[in-house]
């Protein structure tokens, strides 16, 4: 969590002369991480305190009106303003005529016809708050005149503090100086508030808690004689910064508890509290409430609520009703400090999806201490600014029991952490800084204080805390000296999967590596079947809705988004496709699939056909066939489709992609994709190629083209010739061609044998006897003529 | 008298017997032919329009000179055959020979100029995350870290519960995490969800129970973010090491290795503390700013840089691995891979999800 605090703030609870940024650099390397600095400057200029002494309607603009302001001149400005919270009486920011907001200079203008001759200013338009819905208005006691930055403390710098979720203790000013201290072996100097807790005149309040376990402790105390008003500029100043909108200063007071003790506070008007009671209890069916955000809740039944005598006032730890709340008409309060049970707090929360800065620090976990500290700071802070009076005892109702927790620290378990050795007191000055006390010498006993009682728990976590605060840079750096790891048979796998990578890298086709997930529309337009699909409980949207089961409708995605920027379209993918195993994990299967998008179909299937035979060839595969696929499925075009075959067992298919799908898939062009499983692949690749020794005597190669029924299978004419005689060693294609000059129905198919005889030079006339019978052979199997 | 199949084999005989003498004459003629277009020959491109008149294998004179040889006498083949194949020899050997020529002479007729483009050749692309993932990881294999790989849909048990979050622990709540169930479907594995980080791939890990540890695992990792700078599948870098006597200072010198060489050797790291539930000590491991070296500016926090997170393993993780934490220790260590390449080269793209919209045009650039 980032929190944004003042340095002159927390120096008031640390002495350090450190400037903000070695400050910083020394609280991020041992502690909470300070991620940016800003140095508050003022970025206006010639702004005054001005006193809003008269109002009028604008002639001539229904939205303007028309003020006369005093800066303390001889003569009140007159100044055209719009905003809607402007009041007789009111002190206000005056940029005068050349003065400077928001980097724009202010001169005399006629607004509608009406002179204005400077401006009223919003907090954020002085760049000092986000606040933008009016003008800010001062407090009363302000003096007219003086310029503002003598009147509020800019000469500052705010942090960019973040704070571990383990770590809501150090989640305010306090808990960070104490770190501070710790790490900066400086004076700690907080001190608990005394308040007079002397009634004058007693009023009644009765609370009780009836779900004891989920609110472990409610604090509360009700004040009178209250003086409803704005805060003063420092407190403004202070909330400001940490992110906050000053609106009075009961509501300011409660903030800046929060901000400097990390405890949530509340005020309820006394008065609006039905019978004087408070119970805190589960919330009943059909229960609701109007919340200080404006917005109408239906509780959830048994979720932690604040009542009065008849009504929910607030959602605990969460959000006050805006029926019981605080006005400027209030004049008896009810401060309430409690803890309440971090898992209920989180649950309704999410439940009702209300989130506030109360609610997130008590699902952090606070401790039930904290509350004392905090309430006594508010009464002291309501005596002070807000006139208030002591009106009754302060109500105290717990059950929580804090024992001390112990923990044990061996000596030697630092040493094995760390690396080195500490110093024993070295380490007790450390954790007694932070807080902690320690007893004993060697191994030693240490007591955790209320406010870490969450976050320690054995003795690894004080060693962090002496580790960090000893400084993990003056720890050495060295690399691991003990034995190495036996074994590890998936490296094979990722060097077979880089060199597949790498080869078809070489051959043009360029990566892809496409979502994981899959929506419906794509799982359909591939023809496949949802059902076949794991399916994600909660997904950020329709377009990721599956695991995908083919790395196919992805590439076939890819194509269409590049078909018509690249023309040269060759892509693969080599990654885990999801087959669904139901109520157990889905079985993770590596893919291949490699991919082209050409106008002729003919190429783009050869081109990846070729590639798949080099990629085979890397892997030192010998040798591979395809078996055409007779029938129709999936996304693969009829008869146009062929399984990939390497010792007679199936790796994959090969093939043209269906036009059906290209159009649901909008691409224009043909494509040609090989899908093969890694795995199955992987069974036949070897590591090294076999050393076939270099034929010592020469062959010959003869040609055959011939005219041949055009259904006749290259492969099988292949298969009739290779295994004819042993003199032939090698089968290869030519050309084939249909059209002019060959028969309907007939191909024009060339292909070239090599003779040789392993033991002599082989003579022409022998190599043309055999040619001439494989001839023969191929005429009475295949009824062909010779061209 | 012959009978009549002698007398059709007789006039077989001299029907062959004359194409015998026909194709001998034939063949001189050619070779006289090429002979004499051969030495006219002057450029390139008139060399290659001559070899596919004589040796086309479709329309060459030669070649279909050749394919008559059939009508040829059995026994007279081999005379003929033999001067078939010197024909086409000498006629093979001598456009050699003009080539060579015309080659060394090759500013004849055209100008040879150095500047023109060379021939295309056909490029592809291993996508840049590819690119990340091998040079990350063969930095850590020079180590002794042997890279292994866990499965992507997980369960909850290894995502969470076994690495010191149970159920309804808030600190998972800094997971976006997708779920496969709602609800749980084991007793003791609990829902499937798509993992988070590569961080329970650790207990796996342990499971198999071969000590000491030292491995990566790269992975496709999953979250419910989407933004310019989150995209919901992204890829996680995670280290584990874990044997006898292994401290914090193993874990810097392991990480300063990695940074010197993945960086550059003027790159300093320094470790910040954090908090995770997995591990104790927890830190968050931060180089010193490419750009600034350390003064502070834009792109970086006071002069940092975020790498990873990072921890001494957390003894209830030890024990969910079957390990005894009182005799064995370990840090781990992560980070994702896209940010951490991204950073290496100064790569300015401003949003990460162009990475898995595998737009050629930016994918062919690396």
């Amino acid at each position: 969590m980032n929190l944004n605090f003042s340095y002159n703030w927390l120096k008031e609870y640390v002495t350090t002369k450190d400037s903000a940024r070695d400050f910083a650099k020394k609280l991020t390397i041992s502690g909470p991480t300070i991620d940016y600095i800003h140095e508050l400057t003022p970025t206006f200029k010639k702004v005054v305190i001005g006193e809003i002494i008269s109002i009028e309607k604008h002639a001539s603009a229904d939205k303007l009106q028309v003020c006369q302001v005093d800066v303390g001149a001889k003569e009140p400005l007159q100044i055209v303003c719009g905003a809607p919270n402007i009041a007789v009486g009111q002190k206000v920011p005056v940029v005068t005529v050349g003065g400077e907001v928001s980097g724009f200079e202010v001169k005399k203008a006629s607004l509608r016809g009406v002179e204005s001759a400077g401006m009223m200013c919003s907090q954020k338009e002085l760049g000092i708050g986000e606040d933008h819905t009016g003008i800010y208005i001062l407090p009363a006691y302000t003096k007219v005149g003086l310029p503002l930055e003598k009147v509020m403390n800019l000469d500052d710098y705010i942090f960019d503090i973040e704070v571990t979720s383990n770590r809501p203790d150090a989640m305010n000013i306090i808990g960070l100086a104490r770190e501070a201290s710790a790490i900066l072996d400086v004076k700690f100097t907080y001190e608990e508030s005394k308040p007079n807790l002397k009634i004058n005149k007693e009023l009644k309040l009765d609370v009780s808690v009836k779900e004891s376990k989920l609110c472990s402790r409610y604090q509360a105390i009700v004040m009178t004689d209250i003086k409803v008003e704005s805060s003063p500029l420092w407190m403004q100043q202070r909330l400001l910064s940490a992110g906050l909108r000053p609106i009075n200063n009961l509501v300011d007071i409660t903030n800046y508890i929060l901000l400097e003790f990390g405890q949530p506070m509340h005020v309820f008007d006394y008065n609006k509290l039905a019978g004087q009671e408070i119970i805190i209890r589960g919330a009943k069916k059909g229960e609701k409430l109007l919340a200080l955000d404006g917005k109408n809740y239906e509780l959830i039944e048994d979720s932690l609520v604040i009542a009065d005598k008849k009504d929910p006032v607030a959602v605990a730890g969460i959000m006050g009703g805006e029926l019981s709340a605080a006005t400027d008409e209030t004049k008896t309060i009810v401060l309430e400090a409690a803890n309440f049970d971090q898992l209920s707090i989180r649950k309704t929360a999410r439940a009702l999806n209300l989130h506030s800065d109360s609610s997130n620090l008590f699902e952090k976990g606070l401790a039930p201490e904290n509350t004392t500290p905090a309430i006594l700071r508010a009464i002291e802070l309501v005596v002070e600014l807000a006139n208030g009076k002591v009106a009754s005892k302060l109500i105290d109702e717990s059950s929580y029991s804090f024992k001390i927790k112990t923990v044990n620290l061996p000596s030697d378990d630092i040493k094995r952490i760390l690396g080195i050795e500490i110093k024993p007191a070295e380490v007790k000055s450390i954790l007694e800084k932070l807080g902690f006390k320690v007893s004993g010498t060697g191994d030693i006993k240490v007591e955790v204080p209320y406010f870490r009682n969450n976050d320690i728990e054995g003795p690894h976590d004080l060693i962090e805390e002496i580790a960090r605060v000893y400084g993990y840079h003056k720890l050495p750096a060295k690399l691991m000296t003990g034995d190495l790891p036996t074994g590890n048979d998936q490296k094979k796998i990722f060097q077979q999967e880089d060199k597949i990578k790498d080869t078809l890298v070489g051959l043009g086709y360029s990566e892809n590596i496409n979502y994981s997930f899959i929506s419906e529309k794509l799982i359909k337009s591939s023809g496949l079947d949802v059902n076949d699909h794991v399916k994600i409980a909660n997904p950020l949207s329709g377009d990721f809705e599956y695991m995908r089961v083919s790395l196919v409708p992805g590439l076939l995605q890819s194509i269409k988004e590049n078909e018509r920027m690249v023309s040269d379209l060759k892509i693969f993918e080599l990654s885990k496709s999801y087959i669904n195993n139901p109520k157990e994990l889905p079985t993770e299967k590596t893919d291949l699939c490699i991919a082209m998008a050409e106008d002729s179909k003919d190429k783009a299937f050869f081109d990846v056909k070729g590639a798949l035979a080099v990629v085979l060839q890397k892997l030192n595969i010998e040798d591979f066939t395809t078996q055409p696929i007779k029938k129709t499925n999936l996304y693969w075009s009829s008869n146009e489709s062929a399984e990939i075959i390497i010792n007679e067992k199936s790796i994959g298919t090969i093939g043209i992609i269906n036009k059906e799908n290209l159009q649901l898939f909008g691409i224009k062009k043909n494509v040609a994709l090989a899908e093969i499983d890694f795995s199955k692949l992987a069974e036949f690749i070897k590591d090294s190629s076999t050393y076939k020794p270099i034929a010592k005597f020469p062959g010959i190669d003869l040609d055959i083209s011939m005219e041949i029924e055009e259904d006749i299978l290259y492969s099988d004419v292949v298969n009739t010739v290779k295994d004819f005689n042993d003199l032939i060693k090698q089968v290869l294609f030519l050309s084939v061609y249909q059209g002019e000059k060959i028969p309907t129905g007939k191909k024009a198919l060339a292909i070239r044998i090599n003779y040789r005889d392993d033991n002599k030079t082989l003579e022409l006339t022998e190599a043309q006897k055999v040619h001439d019978k494989v001839v023969d052979k191929l005429k009475k199997e295949y009824n062909i003529t010779i061209r | 008298m012959l009978t009549k199949s002698q007398f059709w084999d007789y006039n077989s005989y001299i029907t062959k017997l004359f194409s015998l003498k026909k194709m001998k004459a034939k063949l001189e003629a050619l070779k006289k032919e090429f002979n004499d277009e051969a030495e006219k020959i002057k450029s390139l491109v008139d060399l290659e329009s001559l070899e596919n008149k004589y040796l086309s294998r479709k329309s060459g004179v030669l070649t279909l000179l050749m394919k008559e040889m059939k009508s040829v006498p059995k026994e007279e083949m081999p005379a003929v055959g033999k001067l078939a194949n010197e024909v086409k020899q000498f006629l093979t050997n001598k456009l050699e020979t003009i080539k060579s020529n015309l080659g060394n002479k090759n500013n004849s007729d055209t100008a040879f100029d150095p500047t023109l483009p060379g021939t295309e050749q056909p490029v592809g692309h291993l996508h840049m995350v590819s690119q990340a993932i091998r040079e990350i990881s063969g930095i850590f294999e020079d180590i002794g870290f042997q890279r292994e790989r866990y499965p992507e849909v997980e369960w909850d048990y290894y995502g969470f519960e076994a690495l010191n979050m149970p159920a309804g622990h808030p600190a998972r709540d800094e997971w976006e995490t997708f779920f496969i169930d709602r609800e749980p479907i084991n007793k003791k594995l609990g829902q499937r969800i798509l993992t988070p980080h590569t961080s329970s791939g650790q207990v796996r890990e342990m499971e198999k129970g071969e000590l000491p540890i030292r491995m990566t695992n790269i992975s496709k990792t999953y979250r419910r973010q989407i933004d310019a700078s989150h995209s919901p599948m992204f890829h996680q870098f995670e280290g584990l090491v874990i044997d006898k006597d292994i401290n914090i200072s193993h874990l810097k010198g392991t990480v300063e290795y990695f940074v010197k060489r993945f960086f550059g050797e003027d790159r300093e790291i320094r470790l910040r503390p954090h908090h995770f539930q997995f591990t104790e000590p927890s830190f968050e491991v931060d180089i010193s700013c490419g750009v600034c070296h350390g003064k502070g500016c834009k792109l970086c926090k006071e002069g940092w840089l975020e790498l990873a997170g990072a921890g001494m393993v957390h003894p209830n993780v030890l024990k969910a691995g079957g390990i005894d934490p009182k005799v064995y220790s370990g840090f781990a260590f992560g980070w994702g891979v896209e940010r951490c390449y991204m950073m290496k080269s100064g790569l300015n793209i401003d949003d990460i999800r162009l990475l898995y919209k595998n737009d050629l045009r930016v994918i062919n650039q690396f």
